[in-house]
Parts: C-alpha cells; sequence; structure tokens
C-alpha cells in the first residue's frame, strides 16, 4: 500500500520517528514553560540539564550498577536537586531583572557544565543499553513497532498529561498558577513561595533529566546531546507560546509529527521545518498559538 | 480593659530609594473596626502592605497578637492570623471563582476557624452562582465580594481591607457595609484604608488620620461630629 508514492510501512515508521521527537520536544517544552511562567526565567541550560539525566543514568550504570528502571527514578531526583541548588544560589537574585539576565546566566551554565561533562567523558557518545523487558519489536499488524520508542512515547504521554492535570486541576496547581500571575499576593495569603519556586525549578528539571534517561538508549549519550535538542525546543516554545501548559505539549508532539512527514516527502527541508513554521506563527501570531496576546 | 491585637509603633518603610512611612503609630484592639483616612499617596496602602511586608525594607515594629512581626517573612506574618484583601483586588484570571475562593490557606494558628464555604455561598449568593467562571469574568462588585470572601474562611481574625467600596454601585457599597457589620459581630477585627468617607464613618469605632507617612491624629467615632472640621481640613470631605 502506497501513500502518494511512499510505502505505508516508511510513512508510519517516520511518523513513529517524529512522535518520539515529539515526545522529547514535550517534555522540555513543558519543563521550560513552568520554568518560565513562575520563575520569569529562559532556562537555557536545560538541554545541560537533560544531557545532565542521560549522564545520570550512564554514570549510574557504569559505576554503581545501576540498572534502567532505578534509573529513570534517580536520575531526575539527583539532577532536580542539583537544579534546586542552582535556583537558590544564583537564579533568585534575578527575577526581578530583564529576562536577559536569566538567559546569559543560564548560557554561561550551559557552556560550563557541557565543558565540564567534555572533559571527563570526551565528545565521543557512550553507548547505553536499552533494558531488556523492552528489547524487540512488537508486530502490530499495520507496522512493526519498536518496543523502546513505544515506551518512550507512552512515558512521555504519561509524565505530560499527569503535570497538566496537576497544574490545571489540583490545589497545588492552583496556587501554582496564582502565584504565576502574583507572587507577592500567593505570598501575602501565607503560602511559602520562594520554596514553592525552588521546588517548581527542580521539577522542571528533574522532567528534563527524565527526558535524558529515556532518551539514553536511543542515541549516543554524549555532552552535546542537550545542545543539539533545545534550539529546536526553544523554537517549539515559541511556536505554542509561553503561557500555556497544554499548548506546549500539544506543539512539541505536533511539530515531531510535522517534522516525521517532512522527512518522508522532502527530506531536505526536515531539518528546518520547525524554524520555517516559527517563522509564520511569528508573523501572524506573535505570541504562539497558544500564548496569550498581552 | 481592651487588648490589642495589632499595635505598629515607629514603622518606617521604604519602596527602592523613596522613604514612604516615618515612624507610624497606631493600635487596633481586639473587635474593633479602624478606619485610615487620609489623602491619596498619604501612606494608607503602605502601611497595610508594610503590615505584610510587602514593601521595600522596613524598620520599627508590628506587633500582632503580641509577636514581633517586623523580621517576618511575609507568609509568615499571613500566619498570625491576617486575612488582606488589596486596593486592586487580587483576583486571579487563571483561577476559577471557586479556585479564588478556596486559595488562601487556613492561617488562624489559635484555633480559630474561619467561616465555612457554604456559610460565604449563603452570604455572598452570587459567587455561587458563578463558581465555576474564570475569576476575572466577574463584575467589579463579585471580584470585590470575591476578595473579601476568600480570606473569611481562613481562619484570619485581623483582616485589612484596602479601599473595597472603591468604583463600585450604591447599592454594592451597601451591601459590603452590611458584610463589615455582620463581620464585626462576628469578632473580626478590622483595619479599614477608605476614600469613601461616608462608607467608612458609620462603620468604623475608631479613626487615625493619616499626612505624609505619619499617623496625625486618632479619635473614637462618639467624637467624629466634634472632629468634622479638623476631617475637612485634612481630607477636603
Amino acid at each position: 500500500m502506497e501513500i502518494f508514492g511512499v510505502p505505508l510501512q516508511a510513512m508510519l515508521g517516520q511518523l513513529l520517528l517524529g512522535l518520539v521527537n515529539g515526545s522529547f520536544y514535550a517534555m522540555l517544552s513543558l519543563g521550560l514553560a513552568v520554568i518560565f511562567g513562575l520563575l520569569n526565567i529562559i532556562n537555557f541550560s536545560h538541554g545541560a540539564l537533560y544531557m545532565m539525566g542521560a549522564y545520570g543514568a550512564y554514570i549510574g550504570l557504569t559505576t554503581f550498577e545501576m540498572n534502567y528502571w532505578v534509573a529513570l527514578v534517580v536520575a531526575p531526583l539527583v539532577v532536580g536537586a542539583f537544579g534546586m541548588v542552582i535556583e537558590r544560589a544564583m537564579l533568585q537574585w534575578l527575577y526581578k531583572l530583564d529576562h536577559l539576565y536569566g538567559l546569559l546566566l543560564t548560557f554561561g551554565l550551559t557552556l560550563m557544565l557541557e565543558g565540564l561533562f567534555r572533559s571527563f567523558f570526551g565528545v565521543s557518545g557512550q553507548p547505553y543499553p536499552v533494558p531488556d523487558a523492552l528489547r524487540g519489536a512488537t508486530d502490530v499488524g499495520f507496522m512493526v513497532l519498536p518496543n523502546y520508542r513505544a515506551w518512550v512515547v507512552l512515558a512521555s504521554l504519561i509524565v505530560c498529561f499527569a503535570t497538566w492535570f496537576v497544574i490545571e486541576r489540583t490545589k497545588l496547581g492552583a496556587y501554582l498558577r496564582a502565584a504565576t500571575e502574583n507572587p507577592k499576593l500567593v505570598q501575602a495569603f501565607g503560602i511559602n513561595v520562594p520554596l514553592m519556586v525552588m521546588l517548581t525549578f527542580g521539577f522542571g528539571v528533574a522532567l528534563a533529566a527524565f527526558a535524558g534517561v529515556l532518551a539514553a538508549p536511543i542515541i549516543q549519550v554524549n555532552p552535546l546531546m542537550g545542545s543539539n535538542l533545545i534550539i529546536v525546543v526553544f523554537a517549539v516554545v515559541v511556536i505554542g507560546g509561553m503561557g500555556s501548559i497544554m499548548g506546549a505539549i500539544l506543539t512539541g508532539l505536533g511539530l515531531g509529527l510535522i517534522e516525521g512527514l517532512t522527512k518522508v516527502f522532502y527530506p531536505e527541508a526536515s531539518s528546518t521545518v520547525v524554524f520555517v513554521i516559527m517563522i509564520i506563527v511569528l508573523l501572524v501570531r506573535p505570541a504562539g498559538l497558544f500564548g496569550k496576546e498581552k | 480593659m481592651a487588648e490589642a491585637l495589632l499595635q505598629v509603633t515607629n514603622l518606617h518603610a521604604h519602596y527602592g530609594e523613596s522613604h514612604i512611612l516615618h515612624g507610624v503609630d497606631f493600635t487596633v484592639n481586639k473587635g474593633e473596626v479602624v478606619t485610615l483616612l487620609g489623602r491619596n499617596g498619604a501612606g494608607r496602602t503602605t502601611t497595610l502592605r508594610a503590615i505584610l511586608g510587602l514593601t521595600g525594607s522596613r524598620s520599627g515594629s508590628i506587633k500582632i497578637n503580641g509577636v514581633e512581626a517586623i523580621a517576618l517573612s511575609t507568609h509568615k506574618i499571613a500566619h498570625l492570623g491576617l486575612g488582606y484583601c488589596p486596593e486592586e483586588r487580587g483576583i486571579f484570571a487563571s483561577l476559577s471563582c471557586e479556585e479564588n475562593l478556596l486559595l488562601p490557606p487556613v492561617v488562624g494558628g489559635n484555633g480559630t476557624t474561619g467561616m465555612s464555604v457554604s456559610q460565604i455561598y449563603d452570604m455572598f449568593p452570587n459567587l455561587k452562582e458563578r463558581r465555576d467562571s474564570q475569576g476575572t469574568r466577574l463584575s467589579g462588585g463579585e471580584q470585590q465580594m470575591l476578595a473579601v470572601a476568600r480570606i473569611l474562611r481562613t481562619g484570619a481574625s485581623l483582616l485589612l481591607l484596602d479601599e473595597i467600596s472603591e468604583g463600585l454601585a450604591p447599592v454594592i457599597v451597601q451591601a459590603l457595609a452590611r458584610m463589615i457589620r455582620m463581620l464585626k459581630a462576628k469578632g473580626y477585627t478590622i483595619v479599614m484604608v477608605e476614600q469613601n468617607f461616608r462608607f467608612a464613618a458609620p462603620l468604623a469605632d475608631r479613626f487615625y488620620v493619616m499626612e505624609h507617612g505619619k499617623i496625625v491624629e486618632g479619635f473614637a467615632s462618639a467624637e467624629l461630629t466634634a472632629k468634622m472640621d479638623m476631617l475637612h481640613e485634612y481630607l477636603g470631605v
């Protein structure tokens, strides 16, 4: 069977790849959006923290014989704690300043972290094995589905929608939304907003690290893996708009799919299609597809 | 003998470089309704904000229920039993009416319990009707009701209300006056900042007049008629 001259198998394969990429875009842009909302910080180091998550899994395996499933919990916790230290030590002094200062600080941080990992591990990638339970592929009738990639999409969807649910439907989320609008008033009601800010940054960072662990078996773990991804993720955030949690998730997944489709029909454009869309969105809707116009 | 719930002594406060409060002294006793009068810019709103630590640097003494609050951070001050209704109302756009109502955590540390949600809905039926609406879609009057209502269920015993009658229709202002009387009857202690003298005059037990970041006069409601000339001079009412 063919669609526009492309075999269905190839098309579905690329769509799945796109969905996998989109899962990473969604998890990372979600964290960026939550952090930007509450902290007013454009966290450029998000990619480096994603990379640290992957290295957390790699170091855990090679040094402590920590298996994948344990790493999936431990690495985000460790990297998230590291993020909270960064927030208390550095970022908290920048909230009242222009976005640019936060961007510059986290950019510098990115260079330092990547440099550090490069000097320890070199620039070539380290392989990380797919966990035994997720090896192989399943024939689902219309295509052969690699188990690990299916797991990545599933795990990402669960994490993204759980985050959406907590923020939009729970009391804790109400505190978060309110503090995003007017932190001083929320604090005047008796809520420890500085603590909440620290935990939120820790959570956003942990989400990046979780994505890093998920990515480890798919791509070679290397110090620059975050830099390669973060530029696209920023484009995703611009397209989706900073204001909306669901917007960040849907835009991430959608753009991954569009990238996948572009690979099928016009491979030459596959690495630029996201940026073309970004330019169009910026011209037509500067606040982003889901953003609120000011 | 009346018991001081709030005692402010020699309070100074700054916003950045500007020195706004220049040694404010006043006392509010348990169960009283006290109104801060004064012209715009006299420092009344800043006084409320300084009590909660929402200004820049501040010095002096603020005793709430006998606890010194000058060095506490804002959220800890709230837990001394304060409820704050800001001048701009502070209704959250990303929260529904009911989420706004349920947002402030319980702060009544000393066993005081606030009103229940159903009591609040009995008092403000409009809020019940519109519980699922986005907070900022409510009318101005409803938003004001919501801004006051949400600090009534926290167990706060000391309410700081900033210009609650501002910009509202007379019928709503009357409803707010009834509400203040009812709150007073329930034993709440209230500090009001009011521009609307005719709203505040019949409600307050005592008045303080502020000018240039200081309290320049304090008197009880019984002395009100005798003080009208002085008030004319200070407020132009």
